[in-house]
């Protein structure tokens, strides 16, 4: 045996050998099927969720004011208790109380602020991970983080790890969308890049101010010919591309070319619709919230607005099988309150009604069970208050802050770690950005060590040499 | 019993020994301190991760033994005895240290640290006797390593002998067919003369041949006309163009520098190191020289012209990272990942060593200590990046500081005398100032470039971590790759002797290396199929007495590349035909005896350069700025913009044809087949532009419908169309249905070009 006979399809796949083709036979391989997926290596074990749906609350919203309240930060407001190392990498002065009022909610009496009314009455499918930490109290790294668990702009999105893994479910939708409204979030296309992983596994980026799928997927539609003229005009090109077949010889890499004309031509009717919220009735719409025309607001410098369009196209994309969306709050990085903490007022009811009415919607229809839900930003904020302020507000706070999850195979009304009674630090069950990584992996099926892509000398996965699966959220 | 129940079996019976062997005297009550409360706590929190068992041992701490905490991790002894304020143990347990806090998944209670600071004060006493197995690769055994085949010697031999020796054209044929012979295989036969030319010039131009070029080679029956057809195409400007693009992905070239979207800025004159680039491989600059330049141009004395500054553009161009904000970590990332992208694209491009595997601990599969990394990016942290470098001499540059500085002086005077109402002299100052502005020599071409900035060594960084520094390396070359000890690079940052001991003929793998990646651009794979991975986990050669040969040909030639694809383009082996039998396919499918030529699908560049071509709209100019948009552009697809930001249509198209990520070094593309990109061969103005231009210029020749179609085929296949083909044609044209036109439609003779633009045989290499 020659030494190059044992080599797998995953190694072939790997190498950049130009012209072998061999994702294109994989390709081929699968347009058998009927829903022909691009590369899929398929789960490492029973998935508890086939798709996720990331609400990017980019811009670090204060885990203080929404979900993880701390009573004592009340009572030495002002202060700074040496019982607590309340430095960060920034100056900060004393602990500014929470002005948002918390209760109970649910059977599991889950504490959830003022600011999220409509979500509260979700409290028992809530997964609250209260421990959550990361590398770097900045932007670019902390985002850089949570989507491609590094703080290098030279990896794979969460997204594209997923499509590489287990492929899509719908051949005529991309499998990794993201979505905002009127710009990127903060720092735009490297938070949903391929990088080193085949393109195809790029995040496309729909922005719900201009819902055209000829947007979303370049060259969707013919601008000169009906149908039927492209189809006899398909139909020569298949004739030509077959005689050319005939004469060369069996090969895979022609072969999936032209099985893939054939997907290209049908994806052009099926994906518009996708993207069509005229079909939503008049009920779907009001429970999301949706007017006749998005919101637009601004607080605290930063703007937002359009929110529930985007949720409910999320929606859409997901149950027709799209394998990970991600919602960005809204462009740049929205909840990063300096500057007066109240400005997370709008910005929450901006989102609220949208968020419960997505959970909602699921659970209707079904698919909340194998759908992972996922809200939270970068990093939190500080108990602190930020000496750049002129009303109080809060600086960046990487080294505890709260996500939440739902859906999709964790346990509901739970709460998992704690941060320290001022809330400045994860001190119990502490879970780094990587664990939470390992463990979305998990639930999608996919081994986050064994989920891996030789590039540049070495096998590279996204929780790179850490991540650690939560085991205890998952129900 | 499944593998993976292993290590915790492993621990078990490490753990019970001490346990079952407990000593019979009465302990002092130091020891039963440490019995009775330390180990427990020590094996429940801390053993995980540091202890024998552990994988990787974290900080290359063990607590699992007297030696180990005694020695200590990567930032000294755990615990210093008798002085709990003085251990970082109790630092780390205490959670005060964000860097140092542990256990990292929760902090002890307090009376698990009371129990720690009581041990540490107590002097620490512990009965684990057990010496400490080394953590960390022990040293390496630098003979043993030089004797893995990348770092061996060149060594090519004779040429064998072969079981047919009329084949073989030259030594390439003779240690290709010997290997099939061994296998029992022959090569298939020659490619037709039409298939040769148009293989020969989607490679070398990455254009089809021209009408001209066909018709004078079909017409040279002559002995010798396929050596004289690669001289000519080799002397092609388009020669440059085609494999400078080969080397921009190893340089990961790009036209802007980018952090994020909102720090954002294009760089104007990058085009003019990829210009350097394409002017470089056509005039053959050595490739010696062509290393030396982009490493150290700037430092050469013997340029006349300014390439030297341009050609530094390797490192000028790299992404420079920069902190997001003002805390000291985002800093220190920021200068840690600028450094790794220069030590990474040098040594994966022109030695195919991932020594950025080395950042944060010793490669773990190739001979290179962690201090060889640093030794390296002390080099780069030396050099300095310069955004608008003139290209001019020091006269030209103090005659125009000169003029500009009268300029100035005129227009202060101008406007004092205004002020003052002097009449006569406003106006003589006026003219004065005209004539001054006038010949104020034009503003210098600019480059983005570097320079020495100093000759400091720098530290190890402690797991990578640069705030963390170790002992400091002093600046110089692979120890693997020196054959003589090594000297510390004294002269400024280093670059000079760094590229010196690249392009050095007794450094092997500098030749190896490129002259696979010549091979791998005109076969389709390298002989090494990683070709930026020599190092064990890279894939061996399959040939590697003819990768030697090829080498050693560089190095003997004067490090002439042309010299080399002459070599490998007269060979029999690269005129084979595509074609396969039965047996064939299933002894070796992957061809990677090479027993036939592997079919290759033409990458982006080539396949939208060759429909510009023959719709007759290519832009035929060399060089300049970079073109915004190659969707609506005429020019090459080698000078559209290449972005590291996704911004545009541009952007997308490449990346959606498999174009490389420009944040890092390329050493060869995957090739995907998805059905976005056939929507683009169906639906885009591009596609259709091109196809109505193929249209119209057809109905300029003055030919029948079956001689335009015979020359169309020419044109775009460069073979004569097969009856079968001319009467689907003709079918298709006649198509009533096709009469119908509006604004907006598609003539019949649109869609039919379309048709031949889109279809597997113009883009796939013959």
């Amino acid at each position: 045996m020659t030494p190059f006979a044992s080599l797998d399809r995953r190694t072939l796949l790997s190498r950049g050998t130009a012209g072998i083709g061999l994702l294109g036979l994989a390709g081929l391989l699968r347009s058998e099927s009927a829903h022909a997926s691009a590369l899929p290596l398929g789960p490492h074990f029973a998935p508890r969720a086939k798709r996720v749906i990331h609400l990017l609350m980019n811009g670090g919203p204060s885990h203080l004011d929404t979900f993880d309240p701390k009573p004592l930060i009340a009572k030495y407001e002002g202060q700074r208790p040496s019982t607590v190392d309340l430095r960060t990498q920034r100056k900060t002065t004393g602990l500014l109380k929470s002005p948002f009022r918390f209760s109970q909610h649910g059977d599991s009496g889950l504490w959830v602020s003022e600011l999220f009314p409509h979500v509260a009455r979700h409290a028992d499918k809530l997964c609250l991970l209260h421990s959550m930490y990361t590398d770097i109290p900045e932007h670019i790294s902390g985002l850089l983080m949570m989507n491609v668990g590094a703080n290098q702009p030279t990896r794979p999105s969460v997204g594209s790890w997923i499509s590489y893994g287990l492929g899509s479910e719908n051949q005529d939708l991309p499998a990794f969308v993201v979505i905002s409204h009127r710009g990127h979030p903060r720092p735009g296309p490297t938070g949903w890049a391929s990088s080193f992983l085949p393109a195809m596994h790029a995040g496309a980026f729909i922005d719900t101010h201009q819902l055209d799928p000829a947007l979303v997927i370049p060259d969707l539609r013919n601008p000169s010919l009906s149908r039927g003229d492209q189809r006899r005009q398909l139909d020569l090109l298949q004739q030509m591309n077959r005689l050319q077949l005939a004469r060369e010889g069996a090969d895979p890499t022609l072969q999936s070319r032209i099985a893939s004309f054939e997907l290209a031509f049908r994806m052009q009717f099926a994906a518009p619709e996708a993207f069509d919220l005229r079909q939503e009735s008049k009920a779907t719409l009001d429970l999301y919230g949706i007017g006749s025309e998005p919101t637009s607001g601004v607080a605290g410098g930063r703007k937002y607005g359009g929110f529930a369009e985007g949720a409910l196209v999320a929606r859409r994309l997901s149950e027709r099988g799209v394998r990970f969306v991600q919602l960005a709050f809204a462009p740049d990085i929205p909840w990063d309150d300096h500057t007066d903490i109240n400005d997370h007022r709008p910005k929450a009811f901006e989102c609220d009604q949208a968020i419960a009415a997505l959970l909602t919607d699921l659970e209707t229809q079904g698919l909340l069970d194998e759908t992972l839900v996922i809200w939270g930003g970068e990093f939190g904020r500080t108990p602190t208050t930020d000496v750049t302020a002129k009303k109080p507000g809060r600086d960046h706070n990487h080294f505890g802050f709260t996500v939440w999850m739902a859906g999709g195979g964790v346990r509901g009304g739970f709460r998992y770690g704690a941060t320290d009674d001022f809330g400045m630090r994860a001190v119990e069950n502490r879970t780094h950005v990587r664990d939470l990584h390992a463990t979305i992996l998990h639930l999608m099926g996919l081994d986050h060590q064994r989920l891996t892509f030789r590039h540049s000398g070495r096998d590279f996965r996204l929780t790179d040499v850490g991540g650690r699966v939560i085991k205890e959220i998952i129900a | 019993m499944p593998k993976t129940h292993l290590p915790s079996l492993c621990l078990l019976l490490w753990m019970m020994p001490p346990l079952l062997a407990a000593p019979p005297k009465p302990e002092p009550e130091g020891i039963r301190f440490f019995e009775s409360q330390v180990r427990p706590l020590l094996v429940k929190r801390c053993y995980a991760c540091h202890s024998a068992n552990a994988d990787p041992v974290e900080g290359g701490l063990r607590l699992d033994t007297k030696a180990g905490w005694k020695k200590g991790g990567d930032t000294g002894p755990a615990l210093i005895p008798g002085k709990p304020k003085q251990s970082r143990l109790l630092t780390a347990v205490l959670y005060t240290d964000e860097d140092l806090a542990m256990p990292p998944d929760a902090a002890l209670s307090v009376v698990e640290v009371n129990i720690l600071r009581k041990w540490i004060a107590m002097g620490a006493p512990d009965p684990r006797s057990e010496t400490s197995r080394a953590t960390s690769t022990g040293p390496i055994d630098w003979s043993t390593a030089r004797e893995y085949w990348a770092f061996r010697p060149l060594a090519p031999g004779i040429s064998p002998r072969v079981s047919d020796t009329n084949w073989p054209k030259n030594p390439i044929d003779r240690f290709i067919l010997a290997r099939l012979d061994r296998e029992g295989l022959a090569p298939v036969g020659r490619a037709s003369r039409e298939k040769r030319l148009r293989r020969l010039s989607l490679d070398l131009l990455g254009l089809p041949p021209s009408l001209n070029l066909r018709q004078s080679f079909l017409a040279d029956q002559r002995p010798g006309s396929w050596s004289r057809l690669v001289d000519r195409v080799l002397a092609l400007p388009a020669y440059g163009e085609r494999w400078g693009r080969h080397w921009l992905d190893v340089a990961r070239y790009a036209d802007d520098q980018i952090k994020n979207e909102y720090y954002y800025r294009e760089l104007p004159n990058a085009w003019r190191y990829r210009d350097w680039v394409i002017r470089s491989l056509n005039a053959d600059l050595g490739y010696d020289r062509f290393i030396t330049y982009q490493l150290a141009g700037d430092l050469l004395d013997d340029v006349s012209n300014h390439d030297g500054r341009i050609s530094v553009g390797l490192l000028s161009l790299g992404l420079r990272y920069q902190a997001d904000g003002d805390t000291p970590d985002g800093i220190a990332i920021a200068r840690a990942e600028t450094l790794d992208d220069r030590v990474d694209t040098v040594t994966r491009g022109f030695l195919a060593l991932t020594v950025s595997c080395a950042r944060c601990h010793d490669h773990k599969f190739d001979p290179i200590p962690t201090a060889d990394y640093y030794s390296l990016a002390g080099i780069f942290d030396n050099t300095a990046y310069v955004d608008a470098a003139p290209l001019a001499t020091a006269t030209e540059i103090a005659a125009r500081k000169t003029s500009l500085a009268y300029v100035t002086a005129l227009e202060k005077k101008l406007a004092a005398a205004r002020k003052a109402g002097q009449q006569t002299q406003t106006s003589d100052l006026a003219t004065a100032l005209a004539i001054a502005r006038a010949t104020v020599p034009p503003i210098h071409p600019l480059a983005h470039s570097v320079r020495d900035s100093g000759s400091r060594d720098i530290p190890i960084a402690l797991r990578g971590n640069i705030r963390k520094p170790g002992p400091v390396v002093p600046r110089r070359f692979l120890e693997v790759l020196s054959r003589q000890p090594r000297q510390a690079y004294t002269t400024g940052s280093g670059r000079l002797e760094l590229a010196r001991a690249i392009a050095n003929p007794s450094n092997p793998l500098t030749a190896r290396v490129i002259v696979n990646r010549l091979w791998m651009h005109h076969f389709g794979r390298g002989l090494v199929v990683t070709a930026s991975n020599f190092g064990s986990l890279g894939s061996s050669p399959s040939h590697p007495r003819l990768l030697d040969w090829l080498a050693s040909r560089l190095i003997e030639s004067g490090w002439s590349l042309k010299q080399l694809h002459r070599d490998i383009l007269l060979s029999s082996t690269y005129q084979l035909s595509t074609a396969s039998t039965p047996s064939h396919l299933a002894r070796d499918g992957g061809n990677h005896l090479l027993w036939r030529m592997s079919r290759r699908r033409l990458d982006i560049e080539a396949w939208r350069d060759s429909m510009l071509a023959v719709s007759g709209t290519l832009d035929p100019r060399l060089g300049g700025p970079a073109a915004a948009d190659l969707l609506s552009s005429d020019r090459r697809t080698v000078y559209g913009a290449v972005r590291r930001d996704d911004k545009t249509g541009s952007d997308a198209l490449l990346k959606l044809f498999d174009f490389p990520n420009p944040r890092t070094s390329a050493g060869g593309r995957t090739t995907t087949t998805v059905p976005q990109q056939q929507l683009f061969a169906m639906n885009s103005p591009f596609v259709h532009r091109q196809a109505k231009t193929l249209a119209d210029r057809i109905h300029t020749w003055q030919l029948s419908r079956q001689q335009r179609l015979a020359r169309l085929f020419r044109l775009v296949y460069s073979r004569d169309p097969s009856a079968t083909e001319l009467r689907l044609a003709d079918e298709f044209l006649k198509d009533p249905a096709g009469a119908r036109t509006n604004v907006r439609s598609l003539s019949r003779w649109t869609q039919y070009c379309q048709v031949l633009l889109a279809s597997n045989e113009f883009l796939y290499v013959p």
